[in-house]
């Protein structure tokens, strides 16, 4: 089969296997971002106390 | 009998044995009720992110997921990336808030936290026991059926009899050892797991004349099996094809959200020792199951071109001979003497899903029923005896129901997932996240959720097909019924608001 991948059509292999990629990119993202997230909340919550210790 | 159904013997029993001793080794360190259900909170990370993925990972993911493969080919591979979601998912969506909260207040179940959150003690505990009671007895008879037929095929024994020794083994370590044994146990259950197929997958392709090969092969059964949908046709034009985009949609809610909010998922969650693995659990459990998986689904494509080529053939007189594919595949490569081990690790996956089914069911009772609603003064011994004996009849129920497995058992599971999405999905998502959920919107969301679910499970199944999965109506319902009441009823009050952390934070 010509232009294709694995004998699949580009588009069809691009979606198959570029969907779990991207949610490893996301999922990934989420961990980077994890530390940040919650030091701002937990900073947040004492502004709201009057920063009280 | 045979040398290689002696080794399977040894092997069968070593492995039986080896389960037994981590029941007793972990009895030990159950000191309290906490102990018993949650591990005392103290799961280290990878023990944990195993335990996820191995709840999730039944005898269904390993034969039924090559066996879809190997009928619907590519459009079946979402399946693969869904569920391997749900276990991202419930760790990040649900666990991450779930985990920090449940630090301060102490809830040992999930409906420990639906009655704090919509201020609601007896009547949330009750109608969420219920639905997990029920929908987990039922996923639990499907476990024992499919411990009896992989031990039928590894041990040459009678079906009743593999029921019979699979279910006590289970049910014994899950007695003794509670969490701890079902978590350690599921460590060595998923490892067994990954390795096998990391192993044997890759060799069935190139066996089967590698990936291209495979491709072409079905493309000139139907060019539709190598594309990522089947074409949005209703009633599909064949048996295989169903896999469109519109049910793609409604399949990514069932797997991603509904199993993630399963009761023996979630609860998982409530164990991990700190709340920092929930930084790159999801990532972890993700990217391992999603390539275990795709290996599994590419194994059943394997099988497809391997009988188009007259290499091998399916057993004949069987009701879903698809679903053995995997295990003629693994015969053909490798011979019966690495089935027998393969065959173990199949045994592992159904096994790791039956024991924290078992335990759900068990701590589910003897907590939210039997503590929260009838004996609050119940000591935490009596707690822990009630569980462990639930655990013993829960067991004695479902093996007599293995032993004659209802018709419509694979229905019952699937139309069990779609409970869980229609009742618990909303609840828990929106007493998470939004402020304005209230008490009379959870309980009208679960009770409409619950009802719609079994009467459009009912009509999809037996009156009309539907061009989705049937759980989509009930749960698109169930969110209406969430927002329409809540904006309607008495808020909930600030401080359990404050207390629960819900808001639209991470």
């Amino acid at each position: 089969m010509s232009g294709s991948i694995f004998g699949l059509a580009p588009v069809t292999f691009i979606t198959v296997m570029g969907v779990p990629v991207v949610i490893i990119v996301l999922l990934a993202l989420w961990g980077v971002t994890f530390d940040s997230r919650v030091v701002s909340a937990e900073k947040k919550k004492h502004e709201v106390n009057g920063g009280a210790a | 009998m045979d040398v290689q159904h002696v080794l399977s013997w040894v092997i069968a029993l070593a492995y039986f044995a080896f389960l037994i001793w981590i029941g007793i080794v972990a009895s030990k360190k159950i000191k309290s009720f906490e102990g018993y259900i949650v591990a005392g909170r103290d799961i280290g990370f990878w023990m944990f992110t195993i335990l996820v993925i191995a709840s999730c990972m039944s005898g269904m993911t390993i034969l039924g997921s090559s066996g879809l493969g190997f009928i619907g080919g590519w459009p079946t591979i979402w399946e693969q990336i869904f569920v391997p979601l749900s276990c991202a998912l419930t760790i990040l969506l649900f666990g991450t808030k779930l985990h920090r909260v449940a630090a301060k207040t102490g809830y040992l179940t999930l409906q420990d936290y639906l009655a704090h959150r919509f201020e609601s003690p007896r009547l949330m505990r009750g109608l969420s026991g219920f639905a997990v009671f029920s929908v987990s007895l039922i996923y639990l008879v499907g476990q024992y059926t499919a411990v009896g037929i992989t031990l039928q095929r590894v041990l040459h024994m009678d079906y009743s009899l593999s029921v019979i020794i699979g279910a006590i083994i289970v049910t014994f370590y899950v007695f003794l050892g509670g969490l701890y044994a079902v978590s350690w146990t599921s460590l060595v259950q998923g490892l067994i797991l990954i390795v096998g197929v990391l192993a044997v997958a890759p060799i069935i392709i190139f066996k089967a004349g590698g990936l291209t090969h495979i491709n072409e092969t079905m493309a000139a059964i139907d060019p539709n099996l190598i594309k990522a949908a089947f074409p949005q046709v209703h009633p599909p034009y064949a048996g295989y094809s169903f896999m469109t985009p519109l049910y793609i949609v409604s399949f990514a809610l069932l797997l991603s959200l509904g199993l993630a909010s399963a009761p023996h998922v979630i609860n998982n969650v409530l164990a991990a020792r700190k709340n920092s693995y929930f930084k790159w659990s999801p990532l972890a459990a993700f990217a391992i199951y999603v390539v275990v998986f795709y290996l599994i689904k590419i194994v059943g494509f394997a099988a497809r071109t391997m009988v188009v080529d007259g290499v091998i053939a399916l057993p004949e007189g069987v009701a879903n001979p698809q679903d053995f594919c995997l295990i003629v595949a693994v015969e053909h490569a490798f011979g019966p003497l690495v089935w027998t081990f393969f065959g173990m690790m199949v045994l592992a996956a159904v096994m790791s899903t039956t024991d924290r089914l078992l335990l759900t069911i068990g701590s589910s009772f003897a907590w939210d029923v039997y503590r929260n609603l009838f004996n609050n003064k119940a000591s935490d011994e009596s707690v822990t005896r009630v569980s462990r004996i639930v655990v013993f009849v829960s067991a004695a129920i479902s093996i007599v129901l293995a032993l004659n497995p209802p018709a419509l058992l694979a229905w019952l599971i699937w139309m069990g997932i779609g409970v869980m999405l229609s009742v618990f999905v909303i609840p828990i998502l929106a007493g998470l996240y939004w402020k304005g959920a209230t008490r009379s919107g959870a309980v009208w969301s679960m009770v409409v959720g619950l009802i719609s679910s079994f009467v459009f499970g009912y009509l999809g199944r037996f009156v009309f097909k539907l061009p989705f999965h049937f759980s989509f109506i009930p749960f698109i319902i169930a969110l209406v019924v969430m927002v329409v009441v809540s904006l309607m009823t008495k808020p909930t009050s600030s401080e359990v608001i404050r207390d629960t952390e819900t808001g639209f934070n991470f």
